[in-house]
């Protein structure tokens, strides 16, 4: 079969887009969640809507599963090749097909980098709110598939309340167009029941995303704490109070350490937690929200407090932050990025708790989290040539993610559960829950062929292997949230 | 936690009863209290399941933002349960006097103009129970505020109609209530204008909570445009004035005028008793070719969430509105015969209906 199907690929693809020799697999066999390796038989680099449509249609009639592909920065495994299955990468269909200011609205290539759908309505005083740290890599298709998050969904969502329309390829070939440049609809939302499939319901050719205007100005604070505890007490005081503010942001110690180390954005290093408050929109709605964020910190006992005082004061203060996953590579050979929820009101139990599984597993866990929303993002750090280490690691992950369903939270708030948290799935469901999500996934892919084995048990998950950076994070080039 | 903000209440005997008529019954029709009788489709072979005994508060913990009501509770009293702890639903849920309730608006995706700001019910709706078309309860997406778990099930549901299941069960993230807000108006000749002048605030920096097109004498006399800002009292006067110099501003509202100005609005008070009301998702660019074909009819119309929705009320709907968008029967007390155009699902949507509805129960 192999040898026939490739042939149909050579139909649709000229030589230099067709990968068909180990060499070329090398940047495709992993992605951000590096523990994971696997080869395809070929990966194919579609310049086109057509093309991307013609290989889904060959991969149903030779039943050849595949799996779609931005920059390969997923967290979750959610980009991992399947063995016998072909990746569609699809960056090189990176085109803005259409930037409408007056409808506010941008329609993208899945290719399309996220930072770029801003730069490109930075002209007309608009921007693309979801901001994951990857930002600067991570595509706009993979966002899509993982309702990917990022520091600034307190106050506008996630990447599915940004995306008004798709036009999508099922996993038969068949193609779809879900949505419109209207903010409402008078049908089921199927594009929101789109968005966050994690590439099971097939891949999307074009995104019809929401653009919003620039805040006027943004007030950035950073304050430090002796504890940890105080900085997220902080937090429950912010939010008490009836403020929205725009992020809501804590770092432990550790993460300062690794992000000062890397990136220098000024941050003290012997704070036990640091918080970052931004509050955004209108110029006097924000003086008048400042005033009463001001008592509210002081009585939160931080010993330190530093507002930005410019535009590169508070890209400093961000790039810290957003670097921080990056940083801890400095500290620890690899690590585990987690990912889970918790009730806000839990978030400093929860903390205690992860202080505490760390002291008995005797691992280091660094914390940098969206505190707003009770989003957690625990990094594990271990030494994979340490025998069993990979495995501890895992262990205390698991922990941690029970941990998280056990107070009536998520195991993920904007990573997916892609290949690596496929198996926590159904401790938070129940059993007619997840046969449900089994049902859609056997109507709208019957042959089990659209990134088989990811979100739901199906399929044969590769052997784990000894990780370390990403080698985009290496060159510096990508930061992980 | 006090037993004022928290309450329980226990419904599994109502919902293993609908389950087992669900399973029983071969054509099903869901209704709340049929606030918008209008959607309603005739289906004489159906059997009518009412909401209504799913009625109460699951959980509320106002710290937390977050809400968990049965659907068939009454949109009123969620909305005044969170304003007694000083939170809202800020997309303006619809038809609250007319005893709609939590599930029929989230069915029928029924957000009203303050969706402006932050969003709709889509953008509100965390999580959902409800029983599909095999009698099974299915719970998807969270209590919590971010959670991206699993295929999301609530979003699925919004605007769904009954047709993917009977949902039982609704969780929302709540949001902090504005203290002060105040609506100014501006009065047009021209709908360019009014329509240049809206999309210029929508671009803008100026953070609305509400922005609304109301022809005046159907657009005779032209049309006013409803600016409706909220925030922190001390700040307000400053925002008008900013206001003030972009857009001719020809009257401010401010207090109870303001609070009934858009309480009418949300229960289409403007729509006289006989008539027919239809939802039409647009843009603002439709709205000049539904005002050219509209403006010698009797129709009343009114553009709201910045152009994106269209409501026209009237005896009929001519055809032509049709080819502008898709529209929607929201309420009829006529005997009006246009029924709303049934959905056409494509693939997507069809396999969706095949993996909750085998059976095709759910009219």
């Amino acid at each position: 079969m192999e040898p026939h199907f490739l042939a149909k690929l050579r139909a649709i693809y000229p030589a230099e887009r067709l990968i068909t020799h180990d060499a070329g697999f090398i940047s495709y066999e992993s992605d951000g969640l590096t523990a994971f390796r696997e080869k395809p038989i070929a990966v194919v680099l579609p310049e086109s809507a057509d093309e991307v449509i013609r290989t889904v249609q060959n991969c149903h009639e030779n039943n050849v599963p595949f799996v779609a592909r931005g920059s390969g920065t997923s967290l979750s495994g959610g980009s991992l090749p399947v063995k016998n299955g072909i990746v569609i990468s699809l960056n090189r269909m990176n085109r803005i097909l259409r930037l409408d200011p007056v409808r506010r609205v941008a329609v993208v290539e899945p290719g399309v980098i996220n930072l770029d759908v801003t730069k490109a309505a930075a002209p007309f005083g608009l921007l693309y709110a979801p901001d994951p740290s990857s930002q600067t890599v991570c595509t706009i298709g993979g966002n899509v598939a993982f309702n990917s998050g990022g520091a600034h969904c307190l106050k506008y969502g996630m990447t599915s309340n940004h995306v008004l329309g798709l036009k999508i390829v099922l996993p038969d070939g068949t193609v779809d167009h879900l949505g419109s440049d209207s903010l409402e609809s008078i049908q089921p939302d199927y594009v929101g029941m789109f968005v966050g499939s994690e590439g099971l319901f097939g891949i999307a050719l074009e995104i019809t995303l929401r653009l919003i205007p620039k805040p006027e100005v943004y007030r950035t604070v950073m304050c430090a704490y002796r504890t940890l505890k105080e900085a997220g007490d902080a937090v429950s005081r912010i939010i008490a109070s009836g403020l929205l503010p725009g992020a809501l942001e804590i770092m432990d110690n550790l993460a300062i350490q690794a992000a000062e180390a890397a990136v220098h954005p000024g941050y003290p290093l012997d704070a036990a937690g640091l918080l970052i408050v931004e509050l955004e929109g209108e110029a006097s709605q924000v003086a008048a929200e400042f005033d009463r964020l001001k008592p509210l910190i002081e009585a939160s006992g931080p010993y330190l407090v530093k507002e930005a005082s410019d535009a590169y004061e508070r890209q400093q203060i961000w790039k810290g932050r957003k670097s921080a996953f990056s940083a801890v590579g400095r500290l620890s050979p690899d690590f585990i990025v987690q990912d889970g929820v918790v009730p806000r009101g839990r978030l400093g139990e929860a903390l205690e708790e992860i202080h505490r599984l760390s002291e008995l597993h005797g691992i280091r866990v660094a914390n940098v989290f969206h505190a707003g929303d009770g989003n957690l993002h625990p990094l594990i750090l271990y030494d994979g040539k340490q025998e069993g280490a990979l495995h501890r690691a895992e262990q205390l992950a698991a922990e941690i993610l029970e941990l998280c369903i056990r107070y009536g939270g998520s195991i993920t708030g904007e990573h997916g559960v892609g290949m690596e948290k496929r198996a926590y799935l159904p401790k938070m469901y129940q059993p007619n829950d997840m046969e449900s999500m089994y049902q859609l996934r056997r109507e709208i892919d019957p042959k089990n062929i659209s990134n088989p084995g990811k979100m739901l048990m199906e399929g044969q998950a590769p052997a784990l292997t000894v990780s370390g950076l990403h080698p985009l994070e290496k060159a510096g080039v990508m930061s992980r949230e | 936690m006090s037993e004022l903000t928290k309450t329980e209440c226990t419904v599994s005997d109502t919902v293993a009863n609908l389950q087992q008529i669900i399973r029983s019954s071969k054509r099903i029709h869901v209704a709340g209290n049929s606030s918008k009788s209008g959607l309603h489709q005739d289906a004489d072979d159906a059997t009518l399941i009412s909401t209504h005994a799913l009625h109460g508060i699951v959980s509320y913990d106002p710290q937390e933002f977050v809400v968990t009501v049965l659907s068939g509770t009454r949109v009123s009293e969620l909305i005044e349960l969170l304003s007694e702890q000083g939170q809202y639903l800020p997309f303006d849920s619809l038809l609250a006097k007319r005893d709609a309730t939590i599930g029929g608006t989230v069915a029928s995706n029924a957000s009203g103009s303050g969706r402006f700001r932050f969003g709709g019910i889509r953008d509100f709706l965390l999580g959902v129970r409800f029983i599909d078309g095999r009698g099974n309860c299915i719970r998807g997406g969270g209590q919590v505020v971010k959670n991206a778990a699993g295929f999301d099930f609530p979003k699925l549901m919004v605007g769904s109609q009954g047709k993917l299941g009977l949902v039982y069960e609704l969780t929302f993230k709540v949001f902090p209530r504005p203290e002060t807000y105040v609506t100014l108006f501006s009065s047009f000749q021209k709908l360019e204008d009014v329509i240049s002048c809206m999309n210029k605030l929508a671009t803008s920096q100026m953070d609305l909570e509400a922005l609304d097109v109301l022809p005046i004498d159907s657009g005779a006399n032209g049309y006013q445009l409803a600016m409706r800002i909220g925030g922190i009292a001390s700040a307000i006067p400053n925002r008008i004035e900013r206001l003030r110099q972009l857009v001719p501003v020809a009257e401010v509202m401010e207090n109870h005028t303001d609070t009934e100005f858009w309480e009418a609005a949300a229960n289409f008070e403007w729509v006289h008793p006989q008539d027919s009301l239809y939802k039409l998702a647009i843009t603002s660019q439709l709205i000049s070719q539904l005002e050219t074909e509209l403006i010698s009819t009797n129709l009343k119309r009114r553009y709201s969430v910045g152009g994106n929705v269209a409501w026209l009320a009237g005896e009929s709907l001519p055809d032509i509105c049709k080819n502008v968008a898709p529209a929607q029967r929201y309420f009829s007390r006529s005997t009006s015969t246009y029924q709303s155009q049934p959905w056409v699902a494509g693939a997507f949507g069809q396999a969706i209906k095949r993996a909750l509805d085998p059976e095709n129960k759910f009219t």
